[in-house]
This record gives C-alpha cells, sequence and structure tokens, in this order.
C-alpha cells in the first residue's frame, strides 16, 4: 500500500537540487513555486506537486482514504535514491530551462518510438550542451516529446553524424506503449 | 391480421436486436420514431474531439490541424468541440495526441460539463471518473485551479485515468480508487457534482452494435439501483446550493427520469433548467407503471435520429438546503 505525506526537508532540498543540476540554476524554484511536495511511499518513492487547496482535502480524509494519485506527479525515487523526472515535470520545467534540443521531424519519430538517436537527426541545439547532459527534446515544431541524454560531445559528432549521440530517458510515445 | 407482437418479432429480426428492447422502444416512442431510432443506430457517428486548451491554445490547433489537412467543424454550444470530417491519420495514434493537444471525446459526452459549468478555483466531484474524458474536461474549465476530485473503483480503467490526466496536463485532480455509493463516508461538501453514471450503454448502439443483444432487463433493473445508491451517496457531497449533473448513455427510463424521481422524492433539490437547447425533454407523466415528477421535463434526452449522437440523458439538479 502506497502511503501518503510531505516531504521532508531534506527530501525537498535533494528534489530541488536534482532539477536544477538536470536544468540549471533556480529552475526548481521556478518550476515548484509556492506548492509543496508529497512522496508516495511504497516500494519506491513517487513525487508529486500538490497546491495548498488539495492539501487540506487529502489531509481531511487521510483517516479515511489514501489517494490513488494527486496534482502533478513529478518524478520517481528509486531504491538507489536515483531521481527520475516524469513526462508531465518534462512539459512544464520546458517553459524554464534553455536545455533544450530541437529534432527533425524524423529524429521526433524515432524518440517517440522509444529508440535513441544519432547526430543527424538533431536539427538545432538551444545552448552550450556537453557529454553527460541531459536535454529536453523538442519535435519539429518545437514541442517537447522527451528527454534524453547526451552521450557525446557534438563537436566530436559532428564528424560521425550517424553514431548514437542523444539516449532516450523518457518520452511521450509511452502513453502509447504503456499508459492506457 | 398484424398484432403489435408481429411488429416487434419484425423489426427485432429485421435489425437483430432482443424482442423486449424493440417492445419498450414502441412503447417509449411509438413505430414511426422507433423505426427511425433503429435505422440511426445503424449509421456510423462522426467522430469528434476536444482542444485541451490546457495543453495549446484553440487558434494554434486549428491551424495546426487544418495544415495537417483535418477537416474540423466547431460544434455549437460546446467550447472547444469539433466534429472531425476528415482524418488522413488515425485520431488515436497522432503526435498532437500524445501531446494531449486532443481528447477523442463524443459531442454528447461533452455537454455535461459544459452545464456543470466549472469554474478556477472550486472543488468538483467526478464520481465514476474513469477513463477521464470528462475529468481532463472539468480541469479544462476550471484553467487547472481549484480541486477536482476523482472516483472510480475499476483498477485497470483508474490507470488510463491517470495517464489521461498526464498526458493532457491536468494538475489539480485527486484521485481516489473507492466504489463511489461510499463517497459520503469521505465528508466532502463539493460546490459541483458530476455523476455520469455507469450504465447499459443502450445508446452506444451506433458505436457498439454488440449491445443489441448483449444486456437483459434485469441488467438495466440492476444498474438502476447502483445509479440510485450512486446518486444519494452524490448529492450527500453536494454543498447547499450547489448542483449535480446526472448523465448516462442509456435510452431506458430506469436508468434515467427514474434515478431523478428516486432522487426528488429523497432529497432537497429541484430540476434546473439547462442553458442547453439541444436534444428533447426528457419523459414525465406515466412511463412503464412509474409516474414521473413533471419537473424532470427540463432534463434532456438525445438520439441519432434526431441529433446525430449516441442515446444520451442530462439533468442538472440544484441542493436547496
Amino acid at each position: 500500500m502506497i502511503m501518503f505525506r510531505l516531504s521532508t526537508h531534506e527530501e525537498l532540498k535533494f528534489i530541488q537540487n536534482a532539477i536544477d543540476k538536470l536544468f540549471g540554476e533556480k529552475i526548481a524554484e521556478k518550476f515548484i513555486q509556492n506548492k509543496h511536495l508529497i512522496i508516495g511511499e511504497g516500494k519506491w518513492k513517487e513525487i508529486f506537486l500538490v497546491s495548498d487547496k488539495m492539501i487540506k482535502i487529502v489531509e481531511a480524509i487521510a483517516d479515511k482514504k489514501q489517494p490513488y494519485s494527486l496534482g502533478m506527479q513529478i518524478g520517481e525515487l528509486d531504491k538507489n535514491k536515483k531521481f527520475k523526472l516524469s513526462l508531465e515535470a518534462v512539459f512544464e520545467i520546458v517553459k524554464f530551462t534553455s536545455h533544450k534540443i530541437q529534432l527533425t521531424a524524423k529524429g521526433a519519430q524515432t524518440i517517440l518510438y522509444g529508440r535513441n538517436i544519432s547526430f543527424s537527426a538533431v536539427d538545432k541545439i538551444c545552448y552550450e550542451a556537453r557529454k553527460g547532459d541531459y536535454a529536453i527534446l523538442l519535435d519539429e515544431n518545437g514541442f517537447p516529446i522527451g528527454l534524453g541524454k547526451i552521450l557525446h560531445d557534438f563537436a566530436k559528432m559532428q564528424l560521425n553524424r550517424f553514431k548514437i549521440c542523444i539516449k532516450n530517458i523518457i518520452d511521450l510515445g509511452w502513453y502509447l506503449r504503456k499508459g492506457e | 391480421m398484424f398484432t403489435e407482437d408481429d411488429l416487434v418479432e419484425e423489426l427485432a429480426e429485421r435489425y437483430n436486436y432482443r424482442k423486449y428492447m424493440v417492445k419498450r422502444y414502441l412503447e417509449m416512442f411509438g413505430k414511426e420514431e422507433t423505426v427511425k431510432l433503429l435505422e440511426a443506430n445503424e449509421q456510423k457517428l462522426i467522430p469528434s474531439l476536444r482542444c485541451n486548451t490546457l495543453r495549446i491554445d484553440e487558434e494554434d490547433f486549428v491551424t495546426l490541424f487544418t495544415k495537417k489537412r483535418f477537416v474540423l467543424e466547431k460544434i455549437s454550444g460546446i467550447s472547444y468541440g469539433y466534429r472531425v470530417l476528415k482524418t488522413p491519420f488515425p485520431l488515436g495514434a497522432t503526435n498532437e495526441y500524445l501531446l494531449g493537444f486532443y481528447f477523442l471525446q463524443s459531442e454528447a459526452s461533452m455537454i455535461p460539463v459544459q452545464v456543470l459549468d466549472p469554474n478556477p478555483g472550486e472543488m468538483i466531484l467526478d464520481l465514476a471518473a474513469a477513463p477521464g474524458g470528462k475529468t481532463t474536461q472539468i480541469a479544462q474549465f476550471m484553467k487547472n485551479k481549484g480541486v477536482i476530485v476523482a472516483i472510480d473503483i475499476n483498477r485497470k480503467r483508474i490507470k488510463s485515468l491517470r495517464s489521461n490526466l498526464s498526458r493532457c496536463g491536468v494538475y489539480n485532480a485527486l484521485i481516489i480508487r473507492m466504489d463511489g455509493r461510499q463517497i459520503s463516508d469521505l465528508g466532502l461538501q463539493a460546490d459541483k457534482v458530476l455523476l455520469d453514471a455507469p450504465c447499459t450503454g443502450e445508446g452506444l448502439i451506433p458505436r457498439d452494435p454488440t449491445r443489441k443483444t448483449s444486456r437483459e432487463l434485469k441488467d438495466i433493473l440492476y444498474v438502476a439501483e447502483l445509479q440510485k445508491s450512486l446518486i444519494d451517496g452524490a448529492l450527500a457531497c453536494l454543498k447547499p446550493g450547489g448542483s449535480l449533473v446526472y448523465s448516462t448513455c442509456a435510452i431506458a427510463p430506469e436508468e434515467n427520469e427514474f434515478v431523478i424521481d428516486h432522487a426528488l422524492k429523497n432529497e432537497d433539490i429541484h430540476v434546473k433548467k439547462m442553458d442547453f437547447n439541444r436534444g428533447s425533454p426528457a419523459f414525465t407523466g406515466v412511463i412503464f407503471g412509474e409516474t414521473l415528477h413533471p419537473s424532470i421535463k427540463e432534463a434532456r434526452r438525445l438520439y441519432p435520429h434526431k441529433d446525430g449522437t449516441e442515446g444520451f440523458f442530462i439533468c442538472k439538479l440544484q441542493k436547496d438546503s
């Protein structure tokens, strides 16, 4: 059974740091604003971003029912304390971060099939991306479709355009593959 | 001599229905309209969708879809609703679908939320919420502000509810898995309640012809009892002055007018006239041996042969004290 509770100060700091590390300084603050983090604790921890009003309702019914889900699920903390960002969070953080890479139409399609992509699928890099960075992947129209990890420095990749250079971490195709 | 029994047999055989259904249609609508209903149930309905303004501006959506060679027609009286007259690709597998730019939702099923009229900051209770078409529509009206308490009991369907809320960018929903009949145990007091009740789906025959033969009268009576328990629980969670919208995709009065009549007899409520002028007035007077409250005429029924939609029932109630 999953039990829901407010995050501790340490958990909040840990998640804020994880988001800032992924997307740049003060991004977590802009993203979380005045909302609260709720932890759903079961086999692993799910993290939800919730309004004041919703917290009051959850508290009022806590002795009768636990939620199934609430607010925005921003990610998970696995057993090794590794933070995994959700698609919902990707959709919101894209408004604040410059860590974005725009793909070609073919590249976007490849990502939506859950695959990794090569440099030939990259249309535009919106910041100084480096090996090991995480970046939000945009489709050809500039809409966010997933999160990728950069496997090599792009400067070197120009020499081998067909070598896999972005690892698919999460993508919207999940909704078709596993969501429903 | 050609008797009514002969007519029932002939129509049931011609359109492949159970006889009890045709017999009831003849009692409800008369011969001419029954034939029109049965005939219309053979036709495909025009698909429709709701543009999700939580994810995309409506104007941008129309531009994007027009560029992709979709032909859309705005549905009058339904905010963000469009009929899809031409589709170059299947609607359930486009990138725009994954981006949550629209929800595939039938025209009739967009009406209950339109009538409920949720506003930002309110607390809305959505009973039998999965798979989330109406929940995402409520969140859209609320601009993600306030709280939706979305209830469903079905383990599989609640997963798709969660997935749909995520896909459509709904962040103000609190999902609880429980039997809606026990909802009053939580002690909630909602500004508005949507009860799109589980039903036998008789109105969905244009989409699902198996319904012509899959249910017996006893199924209708069983579901009607469930619906009465759900509306009792839902009304107990409504603030005085608050409104409840009850809807089904059922044709049988037992699942519609009888449920409203039951609530009117037991609760301090009244039927509200809806700011919505489609469909036909609901049944009043005596039907199938029950005398119905005259105010139920303010509820609306939609039919495939009259409205080009699946069979649907909508009623708005207001709690007096």
